[in-house]
C-alpha cells in the first residue's frame, strides 16, 4: 500500500487561531488575486457576460442558502422556490401597494423568509427525517396558489413591475453596479455560511445531518437546531428572491415553478454537497448551462423536437446530471476536480481485497492451543479484522479468532468492546450501517465472507441471531418460522421442524400469536427457532441472555449445548454474562475496547484470577475492566 | 348526490395511487417523488401501443401494466438500492430527478400536446343514472370497482401469500429477513413493481376518462398528501384518507375557488403534519423510522 498524498504544509507557524479562515500567506495571496479579478471583470467584459455573472451572484446566494440546510443539517427543502416566490412577492406587493423603498422591502422580504421557516418547519422539524420535505413541497403549492391568486384579483396576468433597486441616493440602473452589489451580498453569505460552520451551531447541525439519535445523545436539542436551520436558510432564501425582483424589475409566479426548485437542488448536488465554494461553482454550472445547451442544440444534428422544446432537453438533462452526480459522485464537482487530480494516486491507492488462503495443512495459524478442537481445520477464522463506523470510530480493531468445526466459541467483554460489531462484519451487515471492514479477511470454510451480501452469508450457512429485533413482531409465530429455510431441501427442513417442535414445544402451542406478544424469553425461543430452519453449520448468537432471568438463560445455554450435539452445530457466542457463557463454551475470547485481550479454554479463564475478578464477579470488591487496567 | 359521486371517484384514483406510496414507503423507506411522472409515463405508453396495436385494449391495457411494473423493478435496482447508506435525502432526490427527467422525456417523445388515448383505444365513455340522481360514467365506475378490487387483492397478498408475508417481514427488517437467506432487495423490487404498476392502472383510468398531457403528474403528486394522512405505512388507512383528501378538494373547487384544486391536498396535509403527522392508521412509533 502506497503513503497517503502528503498533507498541504502550513507556511506560517505551525498552531493557528480556531477562528482565522485564511491561515497562510498563499491563501490570502490567491484571495487577493481573486479579489482583483472579480473587481476588474465587469470594466473589461460585455453586457452579456455581467449580466451572466450577475445571475450566478444571485443564484448562489440562494444556493448557499439551500446548501445550509442540505448539506450542513442533513435536511432537504422542497420550497426553495416558494421561498424565493415568497420573498419576490413581498417586494412586489409592498412596491405595488405602497410603494414601498427597498430598505423597507428587503429586510421586509427576509422577515417573511423567517416567519414561513418558523410556521412551516415548527410541525415537521419536530419529527425526523423527511417531514420537512413534505411539509415544503405542500408551501410550495400554497405560495404558488397565493401568488396567481393576487394576480389575478389585481389583474397583474402578466405580473408586477418593480422599479430600479435605490438604496438611499445610490440608484442601481446599471448592470456593472449590480454586479458589485450581487457579487458582494454572494461573497458576505459565503462568508456567513463558512462562519456559521464552525461556530457551536454549525457543529451541532453537522453532528445532527451525521446521526440524529447521536447528537440527540450528546444533548444537541435536535428541533432548535433544526429550526434555527431552516429558518435562516429560508430568510436568505426570500432576501435572495427579493433582490432577484429588483435585478429582473419584474414579479410573476409563472417563474417560480417547481424546476426552480429543483435547479437549486441540482446547483447543491452539482457543486457538491455541504461545500460553500461547491455552491457557488454548481450555481455558475446551473446558470451556464442552458447556454450551453442552446449552443449544442444549435451546431450538433439533433431531431427537430429538440430545437422546438429547448425546456424538454433541459430538463431531461436536469434530472441525468443529478441523478448521476448522486449516484457516482456524491461529492459534486469539487470532488471530480480533486479526484482528477489525484488520478494517478487513486489507481494506485485501491487494494484487491484480500482473499482466503488455504492453510497447506488445515491448521490454524501459529497461535497457541491447547483444545483439540483447534487443532482441526477451523470452520471460521477471522483474520486481523479492523471495522470503523462512518470513516472515524474504530470499532475493532486488528482482531483474529477461530472456530474450529462442532466447538462453542464464545466471545466475552463488556459493552461496546466491538463484540456485535465482529458478529456483524461477519454476517454481512456493515454497509447497510455506514461501517466498513478496513483490515482482515473473514473465511467460513474456505470461502472468503469479506463483501458478501448477507443472504449469501446466511444461505452459506453462517446464521446471525442478533441482540436487538429478532423477531418480525407485526407476523404471527407461523408466518416467523415459514420466513425461514426456503433454502434448505425438503428433507432436512423435515429434520430441523422435527428438532424444533421436540425443543420449543411452547412455539407450537403458540403459533397463531403474533410474535410481538411473545414474552423475552418465547421471543428468544423463536428467534433460535428461526435461525436454525436456516440450517446453520455455524450458528452466531448476540447477547443470548440479555433481559432475561438467570435461570432461563442457564435453561437457553444448556439448549444451546444440546442442539449443537444434535443438529451438529458450530457456535460463535457473544455474551456480556461471561459465566452463563463459559459454562458452555470450549474456548473463549475476551475483547476490551476493540482489541483482544485474553484468550483461552473454558476451564482455563474460569481458574484464571484476572478473569474472575474483572469477569466473574468472584473479587469481593468487583470493579469496572477499565478502572483496573488504569491502575496497571 | 352528484357531489359525492365525485368525491367517491377521485379518492379511487387517489386511493389507487396511495397504496403505490405506501407499498415503496414499507419496502424501501423512500417517498417515491417520481410516482406521478411514471404515471404520466405509463399512460403515455399505453397511448404509443395504442397507436400501434389500435382498439384492442384488452391487450394494451395488460402489456402496459407489465411494463410499468418492470419500469418499477428498474427504478429500485438502478436508482434506489446503489444509495443505500447514504444520507436520508439521496434516495427522495434521486426520485426528483428521475421525475423531471420523464418529464422532459415525455415532451420529446410526445410532443406537449393533449392526447386522448380513449379514442386510440376506441373506447367510449358511457354516462349512466344512478338512482339517487347522478351520473357517472363507465370509466368512473370501473375505476372505484378497480380500486376497491385492488386494495381486497392486495390484502389478500399480505396476508395468505407466501411473497407478500416475505415483503412485511422485510418491511419490519430488512436485514433479519437477510438473515433467513432472503435476497431483500429482490422484495423491495417487487414492492416498486406492483407500486408503479398500480401508478399505471390509476394513470390509464384516469387519462381515458380524462386527457393526457404532461400536467397529469400533477395528479399523482396530489396523491401523496392521500398516503401520509393515512399513515405512510398503512394500506387500510389509505382508503379514509383518499376518501377526506378528495373530499376537501371536491368542495373547495365546488364552494370556494376552482384554483384550490392544487393546493386542497397540501392543506390537507398540512393540518393531518400539525394534529396527526403518524396518519389516520399508523402510530407514533413509526415516526421514528421515518
Amino acid at each position: 500500500m502506497r503513503d497517503a498524498p502528503p498533507l498541504p504544509r502550513p507556511t506560517a507557524s505551525a498552531v493557528y487561531p480556531d477562528w482565522l479562515l485564511i491561515r497562510s500567506t498563499r491563501q490570502w495571496g490567491t484571495l487577493l488575486a481573486g479579489a482583483c479579478v472579480l473587481a476588474v471583470f465587469p470594466l473589461v467584459a460585455g453586457p452579456f457576460a455581467v449580466d451572466l455573472a450577475n445571475q450566478v451572484a444571485l443564484a448562489s446566494i440562494g444556493a448557499l442558502a439551500l446548501n445550509l440546510l442540505i448539506g450542513s443539517a442533513g435536511l432537504i427543502s422542497l420550497g426553495h422556490a416558494a421561498l424565493l416566490g415568497a420573498g419576490a412577492f413581498t417586494v412586489g406587493i409592498l412596491v405595488q401597494e405602497v410603494g414601498a423603498p427597498a430598505w423597507l422591502t428587503l429586510p421586509s422580504a427576509a422577515l417573511v423568509g423567517a416567519a414561513i421557516g418558523i410556521v412551516v418547519g415548527l410541525p415537521s422539524l419536530r419529527l425526523k427525517g423527511l417531514y420537512l420535505a413534505v411539509s415544503t413541497l405542500a408551501l410550495h403549492f400554497v405560495v404558488v396558489f397565493i401568488g396567481s391568486e393576487y394576480q389575478t384579483q389585481h389583474r397583474l396576468a402578466t405580473g408586477i413591475v418593480v422599479p430600479d433597486l435605490a438604496l438611499g441616493p445610490l440608484v442601481l440602473s446599471d448592470p456593472r453596479a449590480w454586479y458589485y452589489l450581487l457579487v458582494g451580498t454572494a461573497a458576505a453569505t459565503a462568508l456567513l455560511c463558512l462562519n456559521l460552520l464552525r461556530t457551536r451551531t454549525g457543529r451541532a447541525w453537522m453532528a445532527l445531518r451525521d446521526r440524529d439519535l447521536a447528537a440527540a445523545a450528546v444533548g444537541v436539542n435536535l428541533t432548535a437546531y433544526k429550526l434555527l436551520a431552516f429558518v435562516i436558510s429560508s430568510a436568505l432564501t426570500s432576501f435572495a428572491g427579493a433582490l432577484g425582483a429588483y435585478y429582473q424589475h419584474f414579479v410573476a409566479i409563472e417563474a417560480f415553478s417547481f424546476f426552480l426548485t429543483i435547479q437549486y437542488i441540482a446547483m447543491v448536488l452539482i457543486g457538491g454537497v455541504g461545500s460553500v465554494a461547491g455552491a457557488i461553482v454548481g450555481a455558475a454550472f446551473v446558470v451556464a448551462l442552458p447556454h450551453g445547451v442552446n449552443l449544442a442544440l444549435g451546431t450538433l444534428p439533433v431531431p427537430p423536437q429538440f430545437k422546438l422544446y429547448v425546456f424538454a432537453v433541459q430538463y431531461l438533462l436536469f434530472g441525468l446530471l443529478m441523478a448521476a452526480f448522486l449516484l457516482f459522485e456524491p461529492g459534486g464537482l469539487l470532488q471530480l476536480w480533486a479526484r482528477a487530480h489525484r488520478w494517478g494516486l487513486a489507481l494506485h491507492a485501491r487494494q484487491p481485497p484480500p482473499t482466503c488462503v488455504p492453510l497447506p495443512d488445515g491448521r490454524a495459524p501459529a497461535v497457541t492451543r491447547s483444545t483439540e478442537a483447534a487443532e482441526r481445520a477451523p470452520l471460521l477464522e477471522v483474520t486481523d479484522l479492523t471495522v470503523v463506523y462512518g470513516g472515524l470510530a474504530t470499532a475493532v480493531e486488528r482482531l483474529s479468532l477461530v472456530v474450529p468445526p462442532g466447538a462453542i466459541v464464545a466471545l466475552l467483554g463488556a459493552n461496546g468492546a466491538g463484540k456485535t460489531t465482529t458478529l456483524r462484519a461477519i454476517s454481512g451487515f456493515l454497509p447497510a450501517e455506514a461501517a466498513r471492514i478496513t483490515t482482515g479477511a473473514i473465511c467460513f470454510a474456505g470461502r472468503t465472507l469479506n463483501g458478501l451480501p448477507p443472504d449469501h452469508i446466511a444461505r452459506a450457512g453462517v446464521v446471525l441471531v442478533p441482540e436487538r429485533d429478532k423477531i418480525f413482531s407485526t407476523l404471527t409465530v407461523e408466518q416467523n418460522l415459514a420466513i425461514s429455510g426456503r433454502h434448505v431441501p425438503a428433507s432436512r427442513q423435515a429434520i430441523l421442524r422435527a428438532a424444533i417442535d421436540t425443543y420449543f414445544p411452547i412455539l407450537r402451542e403458540r403459533r397463531r400469536q403474533l410474535a410481538g406478544y411473545l414474552s423475552g424469553g418465547e421471543r428468544q425461543q423463536l428467534a433460535l427457532a428461526s435461525a436454525l430452519l436456516c440450517d446453520p453449520r455455524l450458528l452466531l448468537v448476540d447477547e443470548l441472555s440479555l433481559g432475561l432471568a438467570p435461570t432461563l438463560v442457564e435453561q437457553l445455554m444448556e439448549l444451546l449445548a444440546a442442539l449443537r450435539r444434535d443438529l451438529d452445530l458450530t457456535v460463535l457466542l457473544v455474551e456480556q454474562n461471561a459465566v452463563a457463557a463459559l459454562a458452555v463454551a470450549d474456548y473463549a475470547y475476551i475483547l476490551a475496547t476493540g482489541r483482544l485481550v485474553k484468550e483461552g479454554t473454558a476451564a482455563a479463564l474460569l481458574a484464571d484470577p484476572e478473569v474472575q475478578e474483572l469477569y466473574l464477579g468472584v473479587s469481593a470488591q468487583r470493579r469496572s475492566y477499565r478502572e483496573a487496567a488504569t491502575e496497571r | 348526490m352528484q357531489f359525492w359521486i365525485n368525491v367517491v371517484v377521485l379518492a379511487s384514483t387517489y386511493a389507487l395511487l396511495a397504496a403505490g406510496y405506501v407499498l415503496i414507503y414499507r419496502a424501501s423507506r423512500v417517498l417515491n417523488l417520481a410516482h406521478g411522472e411514471l404515471m404520466m409515463l405509463s399512460a403515455y405508453l399505453l397511448f404509443a401501443l395504442a397507436g400501434a396495436l389500435p382498439h384492442q385494449p384488452l391487450l394494451t391495457i395488460p402489456l402496459t401494466l407489465l411494463i410499468a411494473a418492470g419500469l418499477g423493478v428498474a427504478t429500485y435496482y438502478l436508482l434506489i438500492r446503489p444509495l443505500a447508506g447514504r444520507p436520508l435525502f439521496s434516495a427522495v432526490l434521486v426520485t426528483v430527478a428521475l421525475g423531471i427527467m420523464l418529464q422532459g422525456l415525455v415532451v420529446l417523445v410526445w410532443t406537449p400536446r393533449v392526447q386522448y388515448p380513449a379514442v386510440a383505444l376506441g373506447i367510449t365513455n358511457q354516462p349512466h343514472q344512478l338512482p339517487g340522481g347522478g351520473v357517472i360514467s363507465t370509466l368512473d365506475a370501473l375505476t372505484v370497482l378497480v380500486a376497491l378490487a385492488l386494495f381486497g387483492l392486495l390484502a389478500a397478498f399480505f396476508r395468505y401469500s407466501r411473497l407478500g408475508v416475505q415483503m412485511l417481514a422485510a418491511a419490519e427488517n430488512p436485514l433479519l429477513v437477510a438473515q433467513r437467506g432472503i435476497d431483500f432487495h429482490r422484495l423491495f423490487a417487487v414492492a416498486w413493481g406492483l407500486a408503479i404498476a398500480t401508478a399505471a392502472l390509476a394513470g390509464v383510468l384516469y387519462t381515458l376518462t380524462n386527457r393526457l398531457e404532461g400536467t397529469v403528474a400533477l395528479v399523482g403528486l396530489k396523491a401523496f398528501p392521500v398516503a401520509l394522512v393515512g399513515g405512510l405505512g398503512s394500506l387500510t388507512g389509505a382508503l379514509p384518507a383518499a376518501l377526506l383528501v378528495a373530499l376537501a378538494e371536491v368542495a373547495a373547487i365546488q364552494y370556494v375557488d376552482p384554483l384550490l384544486s392544487n393546493v386542497a391536498p397540501f392543506l390537507v396535509l398540512l393540518i393531518a403534519l400539525l394534529v396527526r403527522p403518524w396518519g389516520l392508521f399508523g402510530t407514533p412509533e413509526e415516526l421514528e423510522r421515518v
